[in-house]
């Protein structure tokens, strides 16, 4: 299996508000290989959120290392790493994080016509991504227009439509009831599995945890297997 | 650009948005379209008042060049008019009160032509005594109306002595400059013994300072009244000049409302931002979104902003007519009927160097530490 992405002993801390710093992560590795989906589990402020922006390139280390595909991603300016997570990247976060003022059709093909993608071209494919998520009908609603089960399956489709090797996933299911839970969760899993990505995940569900292939604790900055 | 970018700038300039949206988006300007709108209309109405103070100097003053000698027609422009003059002083007296006055001497066709249309002369009465025409400012100051008998206390240059003249009101314009026509009166050519002078009414648009130049040139001393009148002329071209600097100020100030406009909308689209961060789109791509988002509706201020102006202007004459009514000493150096003109090379070149200087502020701004989280999602 190939090595996608690498975490290689990161570490992160904040400033305390007493003064000196607060140790969030201490020393994390981990890799994560195609096909294979990982979970970080843990209690509220523990660092999983902080560890998948790092993973993520949204923020940055104290100290470590960030491969993708093996290549370093220290010392990158900021267009590379914008490159970087146009082309390898897709995000499915609690709060979908939807463009606001554009419709799902056009939100879903943001993330091609960043790489390059024409929009007329983009448009096509993006309807293509909409109605494997079963919101072909809704492709002309902008998100205020829709509920919170069919922005995070919008937001799936916008994750897998800029074709990533990597997805993201914090608290994906974290707004949605029950029964929508359970679709978003099939969706994830079962596009990230067939198409050889891989998914870090983050999540305090210890359910949607346990149908990841590894999952892990991370606890007082440091991660172990559960 | 890429096609995500242009979808962005489109959206968020509100294309496929509502006009509500639209109106909030000019919200920030609104203070840039009042000051737009204001500069406009100022520029018109400076631009307009100046042109018709400039042209009634010719027209009342000594014609637009004056020569002692009579040129040939074939030394002046097409459409130029040559009148025949006398120049004095004199004092009018009438039943109600008395004023000095500049005095012209004119032949009977004085006014048919350019002068008669530009003063807005309807007729003269025909077989008066020494038929006077005067403007309404100075007939409202001595009471006079049209056939009213006064006299003139007129000063004999040859004879070296003060001779009394009964004359009538002919005819009386109304008073387009009360700066230069209040203490003015048109009397028959023949009641004036000075020396005959010759003035030269040239066409709209016809540079005077050539024509002086040409008829010296065939040997005729000629005069422009730029130099006749050097003071009066320096005031209007003073006026426009005065323009220019604010203008100027003007485009400062807008590069001022633009850098806050630009805050105000990074504000608002923060998650948005964020999100076109996150699925990859290049910082530096958003900070040129961002400032084409801010330009676009600084230029819709603006040139909204001229043109309401520019309305304005051409309802100021109607304004003055209606200030000259109710206090007419208050307009003594207004023109008080002119035609109004739009100066629209003045009012591109204001939005093009408004347009222009916000460019330079937000291409600094948007580089600024300040919004350095264009930079990087993980900022914002």
């Amino acid at each position: 299996m190939n090595e996608l992405l690498a975490l290689q002993d990161i570490s992160k801390s904040f400033p305390s508000p007493g003064g000196g710093r607060i140790s969030i992560l201490s020393g994390i590795s981990l890799s994560l290989f195609s096909g294979e989906i990982v979970a970080i589990t843990g209690r509220s402020g523990s660092g999983k959120s902080t560890l998948l922006s790092i993973a993520a390139l949204l923020s940055t280390p104290d100290s470590g290392r960030i491969l993708y595909s093996g290549r370093d991603t220290h010392g990158m300016g900021e267009g590379e790493i914008a490159h970087l997570r146009s082309h390898s990247m897709g995000f499915v976060f609690q709060s979908s994080l939807l463009l606001s003022d554009f419709s799902a059709l056009e939100n879903t093909a943001m993330p091609m016509m960043i790489q390059g993608m024409r929009r007329r071209d983009a448009m096509k494919e993006a309807e293509r991504y909409l109605s494997l998520v079963g919101l072909l009908d809704r492709k002309d609603h902008r998100p205020a227009a829709m509920s919170g089960g069919e922005r995070q399956r919008t937001a799936i489709a916008r994750a897998l439509a800029g074709h990533p090797f990597v997805i993201f996933a914090d608290e994906p299911t974290g707004s949605l009831d029950e029964r929508s839970a359970a679709d978003v969760e099939d969706l994830l899993f079962s596009a990230v599995r067939d198409e050889g990505r891989c998914m870090l995940l983050v999540t305090h569900d210890r359910a949607l945890a346990d149908r990841a292939d590894r999952v892990l604790q991370l606890s007082e900055g440091v991660l172990s297997d559960v | 650009m890429s096609d995500a970018g242009r979808m962005y700038i489109a959206r968020k300039c509100g294309k496929g948005m509502g006009l509500g949206y639209l109106l909030s988006s000019l919200t920030p300007l609104l203070l840039l379209l009042a000051v737009t709108a204001a500069l406009s209309f100022s520029i018109s109405f400076i631009v307009s008042l100046s042109s018709r103070i400039d042209r009634m100097m010719q027209v009342m003053g000594s014609g637009s060049v004056r020569t002692l000698q009579l040129p040939p027609s074939d030394a002046l422009p097409e459409g130029s008019e040559t009148a025949a003059v006398r120049n004095g002083s004199g004092l009018i007296y009438s039943e109600h009160g008395e004023s000095a006055v500049i005095l012209k001497g004119i032949g009977g066709d004085y006014f048919s032509g350019m002068r008669g249309r530009e003063i807005g002369i309807g007729g003269i009465m025909e077989g008066t005594l020494n038929p006077t025409v005067v403007s309404s400012s100075l007939a409202a100051s001595l009471s006079l109306s049209d056939g009213d008998r006064f006299t003139l206390l007129m000063w004999e240059e040859s004879r070296g002595r003060a001779r009394p003249v009964l004359c009538t009101v002919a005819a009386i314009f109304p008073s387009v400059y009360p700066q230069l026509d209040s203490h003015l009166a048109y009397i028959p050519l023949s009641l004036l013994d000075s020396q005959l002078s010759y003035e030269i009414l040239l066409p709209e648009g016809t540079d005077p300072d050539r024509v002086v130049e040409d008829l010296w040139h065939s040997g005729i001393r000629a005069e422009s009244y730029r130099s006749m009148h050097s003071s009066l002329y320096g005031n209007v071209k003073s006026s426009i000049a005065i323009l220019y600097p604010i203008l100027a100020a003007i485009a400062v100030l807008a590069a001022f409302f633009s850098s806050d406009a630009v805050q105000v909308y990074i504000s608002r689209d923060m998650e948005d931002i964020r999100a076109m961060l996150i699925l990859g789109m290049q910082p530096r791509a958003l900070r040129r979104a961002y400032m084409l988002i801010t330009l676009f509706p600084t230029a819709v201020s603006a040139i909204l902003g001229a043109a309401a102006g520019a309305v304005l202007s051409l309802l100021s004459p109607a304004m003055l007519g209606w200030i000259g009514e109710r206090n007419p000493g208050m307009l003594d150096y207004y023109v008080t009927s002119f035609l109004p003109v739009v100066p629209v090379h003045l009012l591109l070149l204001m939005i093009v160097l408004l347009l222009l200087v916000s460019f330079i502020s937000l291409s600094f701004l948007l580089r600024r530490r300040a919004l350095s989280f264009l930079r990087s999602p993980e900022q914002l």
